[in-house]
């Protein structure tokens, strides 16, 4: 009977310690929930020491993707010329070597073989039959090929992101450089300036986007004539 | 004369013929006395070509049914030997005796339930009367560098089975035993019976290191762990060692030194977040708060909300203060209140039952491969920061994985054993027995996978709410200092405006500026730096 009574006791006594212990724990969970509530609601008096709020300059500060100090990069070109002779369309192709000397500046050569093709305004004066009785051809003194030596200044740098696959860094650069250009007539000298926007897609894979202006002196029966060019570029690079 | 010499003819032909057909008898008759005897090698040559087992010395005259079970070994039909083991010995003085155990322990471990077959074994009391010839099947089958020895479940290692395995086994079943920060002797001693360059002792060396880092023996720990950096056969991972040097030296007081070790940690390390933490203190420690809250800008950015602990909050709130950033901290502990409230709700879920879908797949994931944290994505936030390095639940869902595929083992012996058993019955049930005995302990492995999910839900809420008990407190100061405010800003109307300028971002001479807006960019975490501007003063600009 009385063992009874003990075995009673005790499992009563396990009932309310595990009923007990169980709402300890729902009352610590809710709580602590509770305790979140009072946390960060005084910003009313923040006013009062707004005289002491400091100045903070939150920045970035980032490598370089792709590091150019020291580096090659070898880019091959496409270059349309818009403007200069009227009665011819010129477009080159070439390559460039770039020197990274630092990331700010670069010194390198370029090399372009020159593709000329008539303008429709050349081919109708070669097809115009009807001041002299017959078609008259222009005077033209194409250019052959060029080479230049270059400098490039990157003052501007920017960062894209291509379609959340990654991020590139890119540079505005302003252009510079002088050298010979192989005319029909012969050599002479030319200089050019301007300017273009490099992206550094991967550790070895570069583009770049240029435009030039690009001056020089050509022959013609009447004497010589300064031709103003304008050159749109493209070279896709490869980063030694 | 003649008849005399062809009777003497015949009769050296007959004792002839009569000593080739003895001689070629008695070779029978031995063949078979040795088959029958199971010693020889005609036993072997007559009946199956394989060797002879030298496990037949184990009793003295073998029964046919024994000689059954020696011949399945000796072809190397295990589980044929499996199954004729109980009518073999099971009612046996040698079934019962410490060699039997042994050996149908090894009968189960060479049939791939092993862990199972292995604790079995360990629980001999006295390894040393084990029959020698199994003793070495067992040394044979079951080297230092088998994978069931990190998975055997023993409380106490007995000495005797250094004897039968080896220090190298040994050290691997004991160093995984040690936990405690008074077992350093222990330890030491376990080093002792270890070979240089190995494994096993770079392990040790570590559990040394740890151990003593905890008892306050910071500088010899410091010089071991010094040691085993340079060790090549180190199976602790260099971001860890690194942490915890940085950790020592922090300790001591060498803050500079500490902070060059956690930069060694890679963003890609799960220990990478610590060490960004506790340079954010040694930061603060250094009076550098500025440092402390560009480190924290990228700790407390949602993208890593459930990768990183709630530490780094508290660290933010308290550098702003220092700086007397007072809407900056009060905008933390809102961060905190928005972002833990959620999460301590879903670990209190999880400790109330930790079997969630989420749970189950990630042990799953852990059974095929070691997950770590990036791995986890979105699963992150329905899981306790740890899951992906605690050692004990990696350790508990390896034993789940081994006892699961036992369990599968034990199905397939008792499926084929319908088949392929002897002509004797019965033993198919003590083999469903077992079996269903083996599902239990997947059951039990399972569970104790969830126990620790659990305690480790239970230990991150003990930490959240520790954390809000200390921003309660940082709360109490903002508002303390509020009150002195116009004390401050009289006093130091005057003054001229100090700056703290920050060093944290990249360091390298072409490194690259860019305004902190907003928007994150993913390339810019880690890389922000802070400079702050009379802070705590009220000066003109």
């Amino acid at each position: 009977m009385i063992r009874a009574q003990f075995i009673r006791h005790v499992v009563l006594t396990a009932l309310v310690l595990t009923l007990a212990s169980n709402f300890a724990k729902a009352g610590e969970a809710s709580g602590l929930l509770q305790d979140f509530d009072s946390l960060g609601g005084n910003d009313v008096l923040l006013d009062k020491a707004r005289a002491l709020n400091p100045d903070a300059n939150l920045r970035i500060v980032q490598d370089r993707i792709v590091s150019r100090r020291n580096r090659v990069e070898i880019a091959p070109e496409y270059a349309s010329v818009l403007g200069g002779d009227s009665y011819n369309h010129t477009q080159n192709i070439g390559a460039n070597v770039h020197f990274h000397i630092t990331p700010q500046w670069s010194v390198g050569a370029k090399y372009n073989y020159a593709l000329n093709s008539l303008r429709p305004e050349g081919e109708y004066l070669i097809r115009d039959v009807s001041v002299t009785g017959k078609g008259m051809i222009p005077e033209i003194d194409y250019p052959k090929s060029q080479a230049l030596l270059m400098v490039n200044w990157y003052p501007i740098y920017g960062k894209m992101n291509l379609y959340d696959l990654g991020v590139a860094h890119f540079d505005v650069y302003a252009v510079g450089g002088a050298g010979q250009i192989v005319l029909k007539s012969g050599p002479t000298t030319t200089y050019t300036a301007g300017g273009g926007v490099g992206f550094w897609i991967s550790q070895h894979l570069s583009t770049r986007f240029e435009l030039r202006y690009q001056t020089y002196t050509a022959k013609r029966y009447t004497g010589d004539a300064k031709m103003d060019t304008t050159i749109a570029g493209m070279q896709i690079g490869y980063l030694l | 004369m003649k008849t005399t010499q062809k009777i003497r003819a015949s009769a050296i032909a007959l004792i002839l013929l009569a000593s080739v057909v003895g001689s070629l008898k008695a070779r029978a008759e031995d063949d078979l006395l040795s088959i029958l005897s199971g010693s020889g090698a005609g036993a072997n040559s007559a009946l199956n070509q394989a060797a002879e087992s030298p496990l037949r010395k184990l009793v003295t005259r073998a029964t046919p049914e024994q000689n059954i079970f020696f011949q399945f070994v000796e072809k190397g039909e295990m589980d044929k030997a499996l199954y004729q083991w109980p009518t073999a010995f099971e009612s046996t003085e040698f079934g019962k005796s410490v060699s039997g155990r042994a050996l149908n322990a090894w009968i189960l471990f060479r049939n791939g339930i092993q862990v199972t077959a292995v604790e079995q074994l360990l629980t001999i009391d006295k390894p040393s009367d084990i029959h020698p010839e199994i003793a070495k099947a067992w040394k044979e089958s079951a080297p230092a560098d088998h994978s069931v020895w990190g998975l055997i479940n023993v409380p106490n290692w007995n000495a005797g089975w250094t004897d039968v395995f080896g220090v190298a086994t040994e050290v691997r079943v004991r160093g995984r035993q040690i936990y405690s920060a008074d077992q350093v002797e222990l330890i030491k001693e376990l080093i002792r019976k270890t070979q240089l360059d190995t494994r096993e002792r770079a392990w040790l060396e570590w559990q040394l290191v740890l151990n003593m880092s905890l008892t306050e023996d910071a500088g010899t720990a410091a010089k071991a762990l010094a040691h085993l950096m340079k060790v090549k056969n180190n199976p602790v991972s260099e971001d860890l060692m690194n942490v915890t040097a940085a950790r020592l030296l922090y300790q001591n007081g060498f803050l500079d030194a500490a902070q060059k070790y956690y930069e060694k940690v890679p963003k890609a390390s799960d220990y990478w977040f610590d060490g960004q933490e506790e340079m954010g203190w040694a930061f603060v420690r250094k009076g550098e708060p500025q440092n402390a809250i560009a480190l924290t800008t990228t700790l407390t950015n949602p993208v890593f909300a459930s990768q990183v602990g709630p530490e780094p909050i508290f660290l933010r709130a308290l550098a702003q203060l220092k700086v007397c950033d007072y809407p900056g901290v009060v905008a933390t502990l809102k961060l905190f209140r928005d972002r833990y409230r959620t999460r301590a709700k879903t670990l209190l879920q999880i400790a109330e039952n930790p079997e969630t879908p989420t749970t189950t797949k990630f042990i799953s994931r852990m059974k095929t491969a070691k997950v770590t944290l990036k791995e986890l994505g979105k699963d992150a936030s329905e899981l306790p920061r740890f899951v992906t390095r605690d050692e004990v639940l990696s350790q508990l869902v390896q034993i789940e994985k081994a006892l699961e595929t036992e369990g599968k083992q034990a199905g397939d012996l008792y499926s084929r054993s319908l088949s392929g058993g002897t002509g004797q019955v019965g033993f198919q049930a003590r083999l469903e027995q077992f079996r269903q005995s083996v599902d239990s302990r997947v059951r039990s492995a399972r569970s104790a996978s969830l126990a620790r999910v659990k305690a480790l839900a239970d230990e991150e809420v003990n930490e959240i709410a520790g954390i809000l008990q200390k921003l309660h407190i940082v709360e109490a100061e903002v508002l303390q200092q509020l009150s002195l405010a116009d004390r401050v800003v009289s006093a130091s109307a005057t003054k001229v405006a100090s700056e703290k300028k920050g060093t944290t971002g990249s360091q390298s001479k072409d490194r690259i500026w860019f305004p902190a807006e907003n928007e994150t960019w993913f390339d810019e975490l880690a890389n922000y730096r802070l400079d702050v501007k009379k802070g705590c003063e009220s000066v003109k600009r």
